[in-house]
């Protein structure tokens, strides 16, 4: 069963806005008619951007500087930043200085979801909304904003759906096959992704699970971003099933539906903070819950920490994750990459050994 | 029951052959061409030693970084996982395993019955590892061989701060030029392969008795540089770098 990808590209018709962050709140881009795309890296290595940002900076976002300084991000006039970590802003900063939009714009989403905070946030949503509506010459209305949370939300929950198929034990979903279909839905137009995950939720639900082969440990993939379906490929060469993904191109990003009830603003803003959070959310004890929830849910033997070089936040958590799972008895492989299919050789040994390491 | 182990790493491949609980023969040959030619002819050595016939291998398991290259091979097992089985058979009261091979270097915990608990390896990096070394010797201009016993006759050390062996080459460049002895020099290269394999243990958590296998494990200076870092006696078998080859060999005589 295969997930056509065909067509899926965004219409000429709606001017493309371009995100980096799954913080960014979708529904008040498509409120606006525009077409929101998530933007991911290369995968290559850097060329021109290095000269602007020190190497030392997050290569995920040396990478995306790197395709806008060579033109390749030209069909994004405008862009939505989020103050999601300090690499982040530093892009926001080289940003606004050498590459030219119609619309530029950073939005502060705060580390926790106090009730002063939301009322920041709802403030900081109004804030965009005014811009967009001023230097876009669009309006979004409180009906736009309502049609626009319903698809979004319609995407969440086709998700679910699958999510619900993955948790199964005898499932034959693989991640690889799955992770791409992620990675598809932020940055497709959701009117056209919908209509073909339903599609093929429906008839991945009609054919029967096949007796599996030899039983495979069920890994769950954590970390901040990973744009390579190849890497969750390799772990699935080596031996494993991976069955959950707490990625922001995963389904950290993809839970919490958006209320359809009351003040649309307000009912974003409390998704958005209320989500399963990353590391730049304040206070790992709730990311280290998300984590635990899914390990429950869906069966896990193994986690694998995957960490970008740099990534000051998602390093810093993981001592403390790792200490927590070690307490449940959860193995844990910390890799390190780079964004580049580079590592993938002395992954493949490691990844190797730590399956021979489980228990299932 | 005959069985073999194939370790195929990235400077020498080596194979073990195994009756029962004794070691038949062993081959160790350079990996300087395709793997599967190496394999089959450090295989083919092997028996031949051995005085019997490739049919009377019951079983064959691969290991190291080429060991999905090898086409006889029935199955193939991480490193880790051999080094580990190896080890705990040579030294069964082994809890730690300090593997330092020609491009690689790892750190193994292992529990009472030999299975792997936690592993930490060298990155994309050549320093703390056996390649490093052997570049040192060419800057020093010694035979790899004495540079483990010339480093013991130290009577300073030079100190070598860069993580990076490139950067570390220059570095001992500048303590050749400045006339600082070559003994104190070499002292100095041990010591910082012992800060790195060190830190490694720390990430896994060291328990006794700590085992080191790999080819580096056949350098005095390396060893007792480590046993001083580490405030602990290493064991040492009289053919480190076989261990993996071992394990494997192991491994295939007890799934079938």
């Amino acid at each position: 069963m295969e997930f056509s990808f065909e067509g899926l590209k965004p219409p000429s018709s709606k001017p493309l806005i371009g995100m980096l962050c799954s913080y960014t709140p979708e529904e008040i881009l498509y409120a606006a008619g525009l077409q929101p795309v998530r933007i991911y890296g290369s995968g290559k290595v850097i060329k021109r951007g290095d000269a602007y940002l020190y190497s030392t900076l997050c290569p995920y976002v040396r990478s995306i500087f790197d395709l806008a300084f060579e033109g390749h991000l030209d069909d994004f006039k405008n862009m939505v930043f989020v103050n999601s970590c300090d690499a982040m802003r530093r892009l926001y900063d080289v940003w606004r200085h050498y590459i030219k939009n119609d619309f530029i714009h950073i939005l502060d989403v705060p580390r926790t979801a106090s009730e002063d905070k939301l009322n920041y946030y709802v403030q900081q949503l109004r804030d965009l909304i005014r811009r967009l509506e001023e230097e876009l010459r669009v309006d979004i209305t409180a009906d736009s904003l309502r049609e626009a949370i319903r698809l979004v939300n319609h995407t969440r929950q086709l998700f679910q759906e699958l999510f619900e198929l993955r948790k199964k034990d005898d499932s034959n979903l693989w991640g690889s096959q799955i992770f791409p279909i992620m990675l598809a839905s932020m940055s497709s137009p959701k009117e056209s992704f919908n209509q073909r995950l339903e599609q093929y939720i429906k008839e991945i639900s009609r054919t029967e699970p096949q007796p599996s082969e030899t039983p495979r440990p069920r890994l769950l993939v954590s970390g901040s971003i990973i744009e390579q379906a190849e890497f969750i490929k390799l772990l699935e060469d080596s031996g494993a099933r991976v069955v959950a993904e707490d990625l922001c191109t995963g389904i950290r990003s993809l839970e919490g539906m958006v209320s359809e009830e009351g003040d649309p603003i307000e009912a974003i803003a409390l998704r958005y903070l209320n989500r399963p959070p990353c590391s730049r959310m304040k206070g790992v004890e709730r990311r280290y819950q998300s984590i635990k929830h899914i390990i429950e849910e869906y069966g896990i033997h193994g986690v694998v920490y995957h960490t970008i070089k740099f990534c000051d936040p998602e390093l810093m958590t993981y001592p403390l994750i790792r200490k927590e799972l070690e307490r449940e008895n959860i193995p844990v492989l910390h890799l390190e990459g780079d964004c580049t299919m580079g590592s993938h050789g002395q992954f493949k040994t490691r990844v190797g050994a730590f399956l021979e390491m489980l228990e299932y | 029951m005959i069985t073999a182990g194939i370790d195929l790493g990235s400077l020498s491949t080596k194979v073990l052959i195994l009756e029962d609980d004794d070691i038949l023969s062993t081959s160790i040959l350079t990996t300087e061409e395709e793997g599967a030619l190496v394999a089959k002819k450090a295989m083919d050595e092997a028996i031949k030693k051995a005085h019997i016939s490739f049919e009377e291998l019951k079983n064959i398991v691969s290991t190291g970084y080429g060991r999905r290259l090898v086409p006889f091979a029935k199955e193939s097992k991480s490193e880790m996982l051999c080094h580990a089985k190896g080890s705990h058979w040579l030294f069964p009261k082994a809890r730690t395993i300090i593997d330092v091979g020609a491009e690689s270097s790892k750190a193994i915990r292992i529990n009472e019955g030999g299975a792997v608990e936690d592993f930490a390896g060298n990155d994309k990096c050549a320093a703390g590892t056996g390649v490093f070394l052997d570049t040192m010797a060419k800057a020093l201009e010694v035979p790899l061989e004495e540079i483990g016993q010339l480093s013991l006759e130290h009577k300073g050390k030079a100190q070598i701060s860069s993580m990076c062996a490139v950067f570390a080459e220059s570095e001992v460049v500048s303590h050749i030029h400045k006339g600082i002895p070559r003994n104190d020099i070499l002292a100095g290269i041990h010591e910082s392969i012992a800060d790195r394999i060190f830190g490694m243990l720390n990430r896994i958590g060291m328990k006794n008795d700590v085992v080191m296998t790999g080819g580096v494990a056949k350098n005095i200076g390396m060893v007792r540089a480590l046993e001083e870092k580490l405030g602990t006696k290493i064991y040492v078998s009289e053919y480190p770098q076989m261990i993996g080859a071992l394990g494997a060999a192991l491994i295939a005589r007890n799934s079938k």
